[in-house]
């Protein structure tokens, strides 16, 4: 019966598919993506979340593809950069470099690129059937989680998120924390008492999640470039010199077990909360050199490095949406600005939603793999155009940066109070980013403190204030168990750091 | 960051988490919710005062942590008096040595956390036995001398738990009523 509604939504969701204002606010997504990505100090995240905004008052088959395209835009964006100049444009372009800047030095800038997008592309793809074909199961057993488990699962995220972005684990949980802090100034939604407003009526819904998210990345970023104006290398883009200097059909079919590989690593890590594209694309890159027959070839313009890490970085983007459509819990930040969108378009994540908004969520689902042809198109072309992005001065990039934050956060709510939060939170990230302190875990828990509480009130009435009744459900003690464990883990891994050792999850994007 | 600039930055993060629970009374309703009782009711200040605590927990914790890597470090840079080659043999001992140590820490501390649940209670125990097993893990770490070692597991697992077993018997046979560690704790 269920696998009957899981194919007919399908259907249904295919055809609300069949609209030009999709398709073409996914083309517009991806083409700013590109641009976001390309630009070294810019991030996905900041890129979606600057533009959200303006999906507000679109239909949600228009609004969510267009940001899901800047996402995906930004993905492939990212690696030019870090191929033809050696800066990333993004984080998860870091590890492309490894291999890409090489053979771009080499005389193959085109096949680096090439490798790359071909790689991205196609991980993406297969990543997002792996979304199609698992959320809408697990968004049946999520269903069947109580309110206990669902406190309990909370709590595992924040500690998974806590222990392992940043430098340590410590100032991830401290993030966390304050996190949580902030997320219950307001009204209290259960017995509507004030909570911290001092006095300011504008704080009663709380702090929103847009401008947070957008002072938080993006006003942050422009304080940094006005504090500190880096000099990126001027891209020239040379015409082809070599005649080989493409990626062969022969080529492309010996990366496939390289690019399975790390769609599975890929996949398999991006399901969980705290780890992003990243971290997903070293280790894809680490796991690749070990399998390769020509290790010695990776850090010199390995064809199978460079499919690696693009690969690896890519294939969480579908899977990194199985928390937050089946449980309601954004696992990363580009989830948690989605969840704001979503609210915004009155869809509510977590596992009823594919009961109830069954054909929106897998049209959704469905734009997602289209949205991955368009990146293959546009990417080519943009690899040509790149030079007049990448080359656009910081002091002309941030004023443009802060105009859009403003602009876009005060018309969420047309409030200067909204613009003033998105100013404080941007204070805020500059600081933290200052010392250390990473932001994911501070907006995740920003997003679910209340659920959280909500949950603990609900468990604690239903247990008649006994915490030890928790440990009566295999999932709540499962949980508590896996938390413990990732904090051990966390720690661990902090260790490991201090002598040097590489480690897993260190994302701050 | 270094090991100082962690420990200021940990006492920053504790200061935090003081200064956001010392304003709840002032700004939050501490009144129960019609529904939550027991062990640990919930009121508007319950989430507030988890994470402020969170915060004075992990700032504590962050902060003896670099104050001992400081101190370690302080330490290691002194002028060494020249030691003898170690033999295969001498390792072999450090090594069993801090095996004992290891298990014997381990055996005591579950002793008394059996010993404490008849008394406190299961979730009760399980805190202060996670003070307590805390406090002596800060001296008795691998490769703290033995002097160290048994001061640890003297204070953090013998003495810290008879203490609280003595103040918290008294109130417990005077009062009868639960919930009195998450009252000292400002939990409700």
């Amino acid at each position: 019966m269920e696998l009957a509604a899981v194919f007919q939504h399908l259907w249904a969701g295919l055809l609300l598919l069949a609209s030009v204002e999709t398709w073409l606010a996914v083309t517009a997504g991806v083409a700013a993506g590109l641009v976001v990505g390309a630009l070294p100090g810019l991030s996905a995240t900041m890129g979606v979340a600057l533009l959200s905004p303006l999906t507000f008052f679109l239909p949600p088959l228009v609004g969510i593809p267009f940001l899901v395209g800047v996402y995906k835009g930004a993905d492939v964006g990212g690696f030019v950069p870090a191929i033809l100049i050696r800066t990333p444009g993004t984080n998860a372009a870091a590890a492309t470099l490894l291999d890409g800047y090489p053979l771009a030095q080499k005389g193959y800038p085109n096949k680096a690129l090439q490798t790359a997008l071909t790689s991205s592309v196609t991980a993406d793809c297969l990543s997002d059937f792996i979304l199609l074909f698992s959320a809408p199961f697990l968004a049946i057993v999520a269903k069947s989680l109580g309110v206990p488990e669902r406190f309990t699962i909370i709590v595992l995220a924040l500690a998974i998120v806590g222990s392992f972005i940043g430098v340590s684990p410590f100032r991830g949980l401290a993030s966390a924390f304050l996190g949580l802090i902030l997320a219950s100034v307001g009204v209290d939604t259960v017995t509507g008492s004030q909570r911290f407003l001092f006095d300011t009526v504008q704080l009663s819904d709380g702090f929103g999640i847009l401008p947070a998210l957008i002072g938080l990345f993006a006003m942050s970023e422009v304080m940094r470039m006005a504090v500190k104006v880096e000099n990126v290398g001027y891209l020239e883009i040379r015409e082809r010199t070599r005649r080989d200097d493409y990626l062969s059909w022969k080529e492309f079919r010996s990366l496939w077990p390289t690019i399975l590989r790390a769609t599975g690593i890929g996949s398999l890590l991006g399901a969980a909360p705290g780890i992003g594209p990243s971290s997903t694309a070293f280790v894809s890159y680490s796991v690749a050199r070990r399998a390769s027959k020509n290790p010695e070839e990776f850090g010199k313009g390995s064809l199978e490095g460079i499919s690696a890490s693009e690969a690896g970085n890519s294939a969480v983007g579908g899977p990194n949406l199985i928390p937050l459509l089946t449980l309601g819990i954004p696992g990363s930040l580009v989830a948690a600005v989605l969840y704001s969108a979503f609210l915004a378009q009155g869809m509510q994540p977590g596992p009823r939603l594919f009961e109830e908004q069954g054909d929106l969520v897998y049209g959704l689902i469905l734009s997602l793999i289209g949205a991955n042809v368009i990146v293959y198109f546009l990417g080519k072309g943009f690899m040509h155009m790149a030079k007049f992005v990448v080359n656009v001065p910081r002091h002309i990039l941030a004023p443009a940066i802060a105009f859009i934050a403003v602009a876009g956060t005060y018309s969420v709510g047309n409030s200067y109070f909204d613009v003033g939060v998105m100013l404080a939170f941007g204070l805020l990230g500059f600081f933290m980013d200052r010392y250390k302190f990473p932001t994911v875990p501070l907006i995740i828990a920003l997003i679910l403190g209340r659920s959280l509480e909500v949950s603990l009130l609900q468990s604690m009435v239903i247990f008649r204030g006994d915490l030890t009744r928790f440990l009566d459900s295999p999932v709540c003690a499962v949980s508590l168990g896996l938390t413990v464990f990732v904090l051990w883990l966390g720690l661990r891994r902090l260790r490991r750091r201090e002598t040097g050792g590489a480690t897993v999850g260190s994302d701050t994007d | 960051m270094s090991d100082r600039e962690n420990f200021y930055a940990a006492l920053v993060v504790v200061a935090a988490g003081i200064c956001v629970h010392l304003l709840i009374p002032f700004q939050v309703s501490t009144d129960p919710i019609p529904g939550s009782r027991g062990f640990v009711t919930v009121s508007p200040s319950t989430l507030p005062r988890l994470a402020s605590w969170g915060l004075v927990i992990v700032g504590l914790l962050w902060a003896a942590r670099s104050f001992l890597r400081k101190r370690r470090s302080a330490g290691s840079a002194a002028p060494e008096t020249p030691a003898t080659p170690a033999t295969p043999a001498d390792d072999l001992a450090a090594m069993e040595t801090e095996r004992w140590k290891w298990s014997i820490l381990v055996w005591v501390s579950a002793i008394v956390y059996v010993l404490l649940i008849p008394v406190m209670g299961y979730t009760e125990a399980s805190i202060v036995f996670g003070l307590a097993l805390a406090a002596s893990m800060l001296w008795a770490r691998p490769g703290a001398r033995i002097r160290n070692y048994w001061l640890g597991l003297a204070v953090g697992v013998v003495i810290l738990p008879v203490v609280l077993y003595v103040v918290f018997h008294n109130f417990f046979y005077v009062t009868l009523e639960p919930g009195l560690l998450s009252r000292l704790l400002l939990l409700e």
